[in-house]
């Protein structure tokens, strides 16, 4: 005789890896308008282009709440509140969203503030 | 300090750190040879071993790396993180920037005048200092206009504290 299956809830157990949560993150604050990708040089050779950079932590409780820490670089001159306000709003729905999380924290550091067209330094194309 | 500390350690480390590897790299392929390829350190074995603890030398040398090392732990201890607080849009926020950010910022804004020849910055939670290089036909009141710009600046930041400024102009002789 077969064992009646368990609910569909208790069916498994859904883990995200917090390398997930931290693309998400990152991945919502750079769609935010005002906020800016940075060129990527190493020893001045340009190799690529890098967004927001974020690291999470996930802390306990059912669902677990997320503590965040962004680095981001942002459009100058341009509402700096209204912009960070924007990418907490946007952080926040899409780990929700996605990954069924609550964000609980977030530091934000604003690590440049530029105007969108500048480059970050002189080159030649 | 510590910015100039932390490298400087880090450099005589690292010296130290390859003498060494060439002289166990040499003890081993040279077995026979006496005394070290670099480091005359059979040398300097044979010397400390005269040595007793009870010299003053020594009790000198020891008291000397003793205070060197309180120094560089109360210096290490005094340093703190100099990120400048922004206002935050919500109470589980923290928003910070660097003061490189602001003195860039304020750079930026400060060579924008047509007076302006060049300019150099330094930022921290506290002060914002500005010296600017004019030509000597600069109007008078460029150090003035040169403060306006920069508080216009720290107005549109959303700064928890707001720095002093304090601006100098050098005049630059010759042909605009």
């Amino acid at each position: 005789m077969r064992t009646p299956p368990a609910e569909p809830a208790e069916r498994g157990r859904l883990a995200i890896d917090p390398v997930v949560l931290r693309k998400i993150v990152e991945h919502a604050a750079d769609g935010v308008p005002g906020t800016l990708r940075d060129e990527r040089r190493l020893a001045g050779i340009d190799v690529g282009e890098h967004g927001a950079s974020a690291r999470v932590t996930v802390g306990t409780g059912e669902p677990a709440p997320i503590d965040v820490r962004l680095e981001l670089t942002l459009r100058y001159p341009a509402a700096v509140r209204t912009v960070v306000d924007a990418v907490r709003t946007a952080v926040a729905e899409e780990l929700a969203r996605l990954a069924g999380h609550r964000m609980r924290t977030l530091a934000v550091t604003v690590t440049g503030m530029r105007a969108a067209t500048a480059p970050v330094t002189g080159r030649l194309r | 300090m510590l910015r100039v500390l932390a490298p400087l350690l880090g450099l005589v480390l690292a010296a130290a750190c390859i003498l060494l590897v060439i002289e166990v790299v040499a003890a081993w392929v040279l077995p026979g040879s006496e005394g070290g390829l670099l480091v005359p350190w059979s040398q300097w074995g044979a010397a400390l071993a005269d040595v007793s603890w009870n010299e003053k030398l020594v009790r000198a040398i020891a008291i000397a790396a003793g205070v060197v090392g309180l120094l560089m732990v109360s210096v290490a201890l005094a340093a703190r993180r100099a990120d400048l607080r922004l206002e935050a849009p919500s109470a589980d926020m923290t928003v910070t920037t660097s003061p490189r950010v602001l003195a860039r910022l304020v750079g930026t804004r400060v060579r924008a005048s047509d007076d302006v020849l060049s300019a150099s910055v330094t930022a921290s939670a506290r002060r914002v200092a500005v010296t600017a290089r004019a030509w000597d036909d600069a109007p008078e009141e460029l150090r003035e206009s040169i403060i306006s710009r920069v508080r216009e600046l720290l107005d549109e930041l959303p700064l928890r504290r707001r720095p002093r400024v304090a601006v100098s102009v050098q005049e630059r002789g010759g042909i605009r």
